[in-house]
């Protein structure tokens, strides 16, 4: 069953202005009005995957088909990444239900929807501008975001976050937004398909200033080396959830568009092979930086913010090997690393709760036993970042050795394996402290909410790490649209 | 260790900025704006230009363009524009009371009062104009909007003290808002599309009632900014009592 | 004839708005920057006239030139008016 995919974004929009309302006539109400425009997006991406198995779904506004208006292309990898950040945004708001009261919930709230609106925008849209709209969406809602304290913290606000990435999105808007200027004026089009197909005819010159432009702003979005300075200063001092939205939902969005920019639109119209060598090493330099700062790190929330980095950088590295099973790893990769880290975030955030500023290791101590499930579902959280079988990461990891091995990349090789090492020391050190039992600690319990959906991504873990088969029809489109950018094209052009 | 000056510490950050602002320079440069790249006929802006009236029924081809052709990117705008004020005001209420006073600043002086008084009605009269007429004669709902938040402004620098109310103010933007996807959702329900302009003839071209749906879009969106960016300067402006 | 004057008042306008953004970063009073700086935005306004850009026009001047002018000036009310070694006294 198809329906329009510009329910996607009209639904929490409905909702988003129905907050104001409804703060004024109900206001207990009001909080909750952003779940069910989350809910909304759900049902329209329930109804919507099945056709992704077929190929992009499509849809036109304004009544103009493409390329004089904006038209929706959400083609089975934007698919595939959406369903995952409708997912982790559900997770993040779900998991807050437990009858507390707490300051600055409907903001926060209204902030995660329209955070994830704007991401599924900017993966779903065929409009380049568009594109530009919904990353602005994005970064408004990613300010406030950073901006709204811990609980427990409610006198002060996270200022420092927000502003330093008030200003780091801001030039990053800026670039992009002058990589568009470029784009069109070279090509007298705004539609990606578009500027794909006439990208050969512009200048090196001009696609390169392009790419430049492109690679800093969204690569500041999505927290490569060396843009990602702000990254550290959000993820502490913000909410788990925060943490959890700018490393599976925000930062994703900007990966997505910098490969589509990339391969897709620009790599045609540049040097052979340059694009992608260029993102090949910046991917790795940020793996290794990543997981090296999660490894000397003591505060939990920055371990796991860094550890997000160096995710990101993992991800762009195996997309960029420009090979089918780096494809094909890459989308387990990005998988895994939604479905693991929004379970760690969550866990750590309970289990660290009392804490003012910093979180340490220690606070982990003796989770096993003082809440056996928070204990389980960590441990199993971790388990599944690493890569032990089965999880999407095992897989991700696997295909990605394999790649790059028949590929003779030996010096990503060393890179992987260095970089799973730090991993693996910080991931260690998490579950040495979990299951040191040795100082009695009083029993806690786990919120319902929180742990019924840390089992549900527990469960999507395993599900997708025992049968990663039925994706692989999704993975075959995901490969055929970053290799090659006449697939893309001949989906655009309706 | 040796004090650095200001100048040597940014000098990377010169030198970066240099070198992006020169890339931009010579790449905008080298494009030749103005100048057909492609077949006439398929550079969108040429199509707009020649059939732009015909198929939207706006004269104002900037109003075609802005409010139909590319009509989805204008709900996006006016969302970030909702986010912003929702973001900005949702901040204030979150700061920690310091407990200092802020100077309130002089008295405005009897020139500032009566004048501004004089002046609001003709502004907040010529922002609706502006708005009403979008799709005849330069300007349309962002600017309609803006100029009425200035007579806004103007209010309160003449009256300081007045107490103005930020329920009314966040309800009909709320209101405005859900009509443009509302308008958007008929051309959905009619003819599938979102944000079609799906009234058949769009009436006489120049005519007030012309246009089709884009004059009620550009109502709503002018309502929307308005009271958006009045309540964004009144939240700025903190609680004057 | 005519074209000649508007070239000649383009860039005067041009020189007069670059004098008046040096002028904003330049001054240490942070008002007096916000007010220069809605300055820049008003001549920008006009400069879009010349270039028969009316409608853009109009949201630069009344935004540029009032909103956001204010809106800064509200800001620094809630901070400190002067830069390092501006303030006077």
């Amino acid at each position: 069953m198809t329906v329009d995919p510009v329910l996607l974004i009209v639904i929490p929009l409905v909702a988003a202005f129905l907050v104001p309302i409804t703060s004024i006539f109900m206001k207990g109400l009001a909080k909750w009005i952003p779940l069910l425009g989350l809910i909304g997006m759900a049902v329209v991406m329930a109804l919507d995957f099945g056709d992704l198995y077929d190929g992009p779904v499509t849809s036109i506004t304004g009544g103009f088909g493409p390329p004089w208006g904006i038209s929706i292309i959400m083609t089975p990898f934007g698919g595939l990444l959406a369903t995952g950040m409708i997912g982790v945004a559900l997770f993040v708001m779900i998991s807050e239900i437990d009858g507390k009261k707490r300051a600055h919930q409907t903001v926060y709230n209204t902030m995660v929807m329209m955070a994830t609106t704007g991401a599924v925008g900017m993966v779903i849209t065929g409009d380049i501008f568009n594109m530009f709209v919904f990353l602005e969406i994005t970064a408004i809602a990613g300010v406030v975001l950073a901006a709204i304290p811990r609980d427990g913290h409610e006198k002060g606000l996270n200022w420092r976050g927000a502003a330093v990435y008030a200003l780091v999105g801001g030039v990053a808007s800026f670039l992009v937004l002058a990589g568009i200027a470029l784009l069109y004026g070279a090509t007298s089009t705004l539609n990606i398909y578009q500027i794909a197909e006439r990208i050969e005819g512009v200048d090196t010159f001009v696609v390169g200033a392009a790419f430049l432009t492109m690679f800093i702003g969204l690569g500041i979005e999505s927290e490569l080396f060396p843009l990602n300075g702000w990254a550290p200063e959000v993820y502490r001092g913000s909410k788990w959830g925060t943490g959890s939205l700018f490393s599976g939902v925000i930062g994703k969005a900007g990966l997505l568009a910098l490969l589509r920019i990339s391969f897709v639109v620009l790599s045609p119209g540049l040097e052979n092979g340059i694009v992608m060598d260029i993102l090949l090493w910046v991917g790795a330099a940020t793996y290794l930086f990543g997981e090296a700062a999660a490894f000397s790190s003591k505060d939990l929330y920055r371990v796991l913010g860094y550890s997000s980095i160096g995710v990101f950088g993992l991800l762009v590295a195996s997309f960029s090997l420009g090979v089918a099973d780096g494809i094909r790893g890459g989308t387990m990769l990005l998988l895994g690393h939604m479905l693991a880290k929004p379970i760690l975030f969550s866990m750590m955030g309970f289990a660290g709760r009392k804490k003012k500023g910093d979180v340490p290791l220690s606070s982990l101590k003796g989770l096993i036993r003082s809440s056996p499930s928070a204990g389980i579902i960590m441990t199993i959280g971790i388990l599944a970042l690493i890569g032990m079988p089965p999880s999407p990461t095992f897989w991700g990891k696997y295909f990605l050795f394999s790649a790059a091995g028949s590929e003779g990349q030996w010096l990503l090789i060393s890179i992987l394996i260095i970089g799973t090492l730090f991993e693996a020391g910080y991931l260690g050190r998490m579950l040495f402290n979990i299951f040191d039992t040795r100082k009695e600690r009083k029993a806690d319990t786990l919120p319902l909410a929180r742990g019924i959906m840390g089992a549900l991504f527990v469960f999507f873990i395993f599900l997708i790490g025992f049968l990663p088969g039925p994706l692989e029809d999704i993975i075959t489109f995901v490969i055929a649209e970053l290799i090659d950018p006449l697939n893309y094209i001949s989906w655009g052009s309706i | 260790m040796m004090e650095r000056s200001t100048i040597q510490r940014s000098l990377p950050a010169l030198a970066i900025s240099i070198l992006i602002a020169g890339t931009l320079f010579l790449a905008f440069v080298e494009i030749g704006f103005g100048e057909n790249k492609v077949d006439s006929e398929d550079a969108v802006a040429n199509r707009y230009i020649a059939n732009g009236t015909t198929e939207t029924g706006s004269s104002n081809l900037v109003t075609s363009v802005v409010v139909n052709y590319r009509g989805f990117d204008t709900l996006g705008e006016v969302t970030v524009l909702f986010l912003a004020a929702t973001g900005v005001g949702a901040m204030i209420n979150l700061l920690p009371e310091d407990g200092k006073k802020r100077s309130k600043g002089p008295k405005p002086s009897l020139i500032m009062t009566q004048g501004g008084m004089l002046a609001i009605p003709v502004i907040a009269l010529f922002g609706t104009y502006v708005f009403l007429h979008g799709h005849l004669s330069p300007g349309g709902g962002f600017q309609g909007g803006v100029i009425i938040a200035t007579a806004f402004l103007l209010y309160l620098i003449a009256k300081p003290d007045a107490k103005t109310s930020h329920r009314t103010l966040s309800l009909s933007e709320s209101l405005a808002g859900l009509s443009f996807i509302g308008i958007g959702l008929i051309g959905l329900a009619v003819s599938g599309i979102f944000l079609d302009n799906v009234i058949e003839g769009f009436g006489v071209l120049g005519e007030l009632v012309s246009g089709g749906l884009l004059p009620l879009i550009y109502i709503a969106i002018g309502i929307k900014v308005g009271s958006e960016m009045s309540g964004l300067v009144e939240k700025m402006r903190g609680d004057a009592s | 004839m005519n074209s000649l004057i508007f070239l000649a008042l383009a860039i005067l306008m041009f020189i007069t708005m670059v004098a008046l953004a040096v002028a904003t970063v330049i001054s240490k009073d942070l008002i007096k920057s916000a007010i220069l700086l809605a300055g820049v935005s008003l001549i920008a306004s006009f400069l879009f006239v010349l270039m028969r850009a009316p409608d853009v026009a109009m949201a630069e001047a009344s935004i540029g030139s009032a909103l956001t002018a204010m809106i800064m000036v509200y800001a620094i009310g809630r901070t400190r008016r002067f830069e390092e070694g501006g303030e006077e006294k």
